[in-house]
């Protein structure tokens, strides 16, 4: 107490008052931050026993423009497809083990989210990526432009070309390359998961056989977030799950 | 083969220029028409440069920091007997200094501090009229007022060093001079005629942020960006919509370091973070001087320091 008290001033109140505000704002913090994620379950999909040391974060509501409705956050809403996966192990926190090929079920490193199947919109209301083909005034201004250019997959084998680039338009980047493949479908390509070289674009994410299995959107000049999610966590599952030796620790 | 980190833009598209959302047609009056494209900017990010918003409050703001900047400068000139070639030789240790102790608060002579005090309400009202600014351009976009409260939490340390520190130990001279390494001379002064500021409990608390600041930026700017393959780097919508990319971000520290944020959250996280850098900051500083006037002999009272360095004070041993 003599510790604590003796030489007490008003520096040291300062210093208490403020650990008082600041264990306060660490809760304030992980509860705002608990909205996602919640109730925890296990790996089996029941809801856990112990659910953290934080109380339940009250509920708040986006009002979203364009007619977008409202949403509500926590709301306990998790995905409700059924997973390919199965437990293998009884310790809780476990890996799951696919149970098929985990890039078609899309689970593992090739997991994708029920996200809205609407495309995203721009500040005006508009489809905000946009195939540069239906747009005016676009242009490249810089780099290789790698449209006419030969996709080559991490095997090295040729799956098709690129026809045209796929561009989020307020914030004027490029977000996809549309590839036309050797049995003349298109497929849509993430821009982060290619390599833009002087004569070809790489993609190391995927082996040859893959391409043809990439999901696709449904409309010509529109791309939904949920085919978003599919597109892209397939090619990112490919990093993982496209070759047996990508399986291996690379420690 | 080498994998795209996705840091650089590989390929460049520009459009029509961008000139944001302007509802009721009464914002594009008060900004600049033309927009430039700059290609080398746009290896990083946005290529567009522009437009610019030029209102009542920049432009005095511009004007007031014009106006400091040069008085600065002349005294600067002046102390070297206006040679330009001593001046840009010297001209990071030179410097425009505050009031000498003797005026106390009142107003000096020009060349006693005089011409500093002038200066100081030039940057004053121009740091002021800049947050205005901040303040007006988010109401009239229909933004939150984020930015400028968190521009307020810089200005409180910036008033509490010119200001409220001064006028509590009744002296200007207790003001920063104006100057590259003097201001920093001034720092090392200021904690060696205090008692070692590390001893600060408040000084201590601003570096822990300040730290955790630069380590949480850097840890959420890797997170998006390796993500970015999953579109993590739209955020906005990932918020109201969750996507893989914001379970895999969350997952990634929660598998590391037992516990995550969301796409929201980390951005709270964030800005709380840098807001109490400035603000524990200007604590430490008020209390300096004024409450304590040897830090390390308070910590030698309040039984974290000993009077013979790194070791542990006797008072806080268990006793037998």
């Amino acid at each position: 107490m003599e510790l604590f008290f003796s030489n007490f001033d008003l520096a040291q109140l300062c210093l208490y008052l403020f650990w008082a505000f600041f264990i306060g704002l660490v809760i304030y913090l992980q509860k705002e931050n608990n909205r996602e994620g919640f109730p925890l379950e296990t790996e089996t999909g029941d809801t856990a026993f112990s659910q953290g040391p934080y109380p339940p974060t009250n509920p708040k509501t986006f009002k979203l423009p364009h007619g977008r409705g409202e949403v509500t956050v926590p709301n306990g809403k998790g995905d409700t497809r059924k997973l390919n996966l199965e437990v293998t192990n009884v310790a809780n926190g476990s890996p799951l083990s696919p149970t098929g090929d985990p890039m078609d079920d899309g689970v593992g490193a090739a997991a994708w989210a029920e996200r809205r199947d609407v495309p995203e919109l721009d500040a005006h209301g508009h489809s905000k990526i946009r195939p540069m083909s239906d747009l005016k005034g676009f242009e490249v201004s810089a780099g290789r432009d790698p449209r006419g250019m030969s996709v080559l997959s991490a095997d090295k084998i040729a799956v098709g070309t690129v026809t045209d680039m796929w561009i989020d338009v307020p914030e004027q980047l490029v977000r996809y390359l549309e590839i036309k493949l050797t049995d003349g479908s298109s497929r849509l390509l993430p821009m982060p998961l290619s390599k833009i070289n002087p004569k070809s674009v790489d993609v190391h994410a995927l082996y040859g056989k893959h391409f043809p299995k990439v999901p696709s959107n449904k409309k010509k000049k529109e791309v939904t977030m949920l085919e978003e999610e599919k597109i892209c966590a397939y090619y990112t599952g490919g990093k993982l799950y496209a070759a047996y030796d990508r399986l291996v620790s690379p420690v | 083969m080498a994998e795209y980190q996705n840091i650089f833009t590989q390929v460049q598209v520009k459009g029509p220029p961008e000139l944001g959302i302007d509802e009721r047609g009464v914002l594009t009056n008060e900004r600049t028409e033309s927009t430039s494209n700059n290609t080398l900017v746009g290896r990083l990010g946005n290529a567009q440069l522009g437009p610019i918003h030029l209102g009542m409050f920049g432009v005095v703001s511009i004007y007031l920091f014009a106006v400091w900047f040069m008085i600065v400068g002349f005294g600067m000139l002046q102390s070297v007997g206006y040679n330009f070639a001593e001046f840009f030789q010297r001209l990071f240790w030179l410097s425009l200094d505050p009031p000498l102790e003797k005026h106390g608060l009142s107003f000096p002579p020009l060349n006693e501090g005089g011409l500093y005090m002038i200066a100081s309400m030039c940057l004053l009202l121009s740091v002021l009229s800049w947050w205005v600014r901040s303040y007006l351009r988010a109401h009239e976009l229909g933004m939150g007022k984020h930015v400028c409260w968190a521009f307020a939490a810089a200005i409180w340390l910036f008033l509490c060093l010119g200001l409220f520190r001064p006028l509590a130990m009744g002296s200007w001279s207790e003001m920063v001079p104006y100057g590259i390494f003097p201001h920093l001379d001034w720092t090392n002064y200021f904690s060696l005629n205090y008692g070692n500021l590390f001893y600060n409990p408040f000084h201590a608390l601003c570096i822990a942020f300040l730290y955790g600041s630069a380590l949480l930026f850097a840890m959420h700017g890797a997170t998006i960006l390796a993500v970015s393959r999953l579109g993590g780097d739209r955020e906005l919508e990932q918020i109201y919509d969750r996507g893989t990319a914001s379970e895999r971000a969350a997952l990634f520290w929660r598998w590391t370091m037992g516990f995550n944020a969301s796409m929201e959250g980390i951005h709270r996280w964030a800005w709380w973070f840098a807001v109490l850098v400035p603000i524990t900051g200007g604590i430490g500083i008020i209390l300096t001087g004024t409450v304590v006037d040897d830090w390390r002999y308070w910590a030698i009272e309040h039984g974290f320091a000993t009077e013979v360095p790194y070791s542990v004070p006797e008072s806080s041993l268990i006793k037998e």
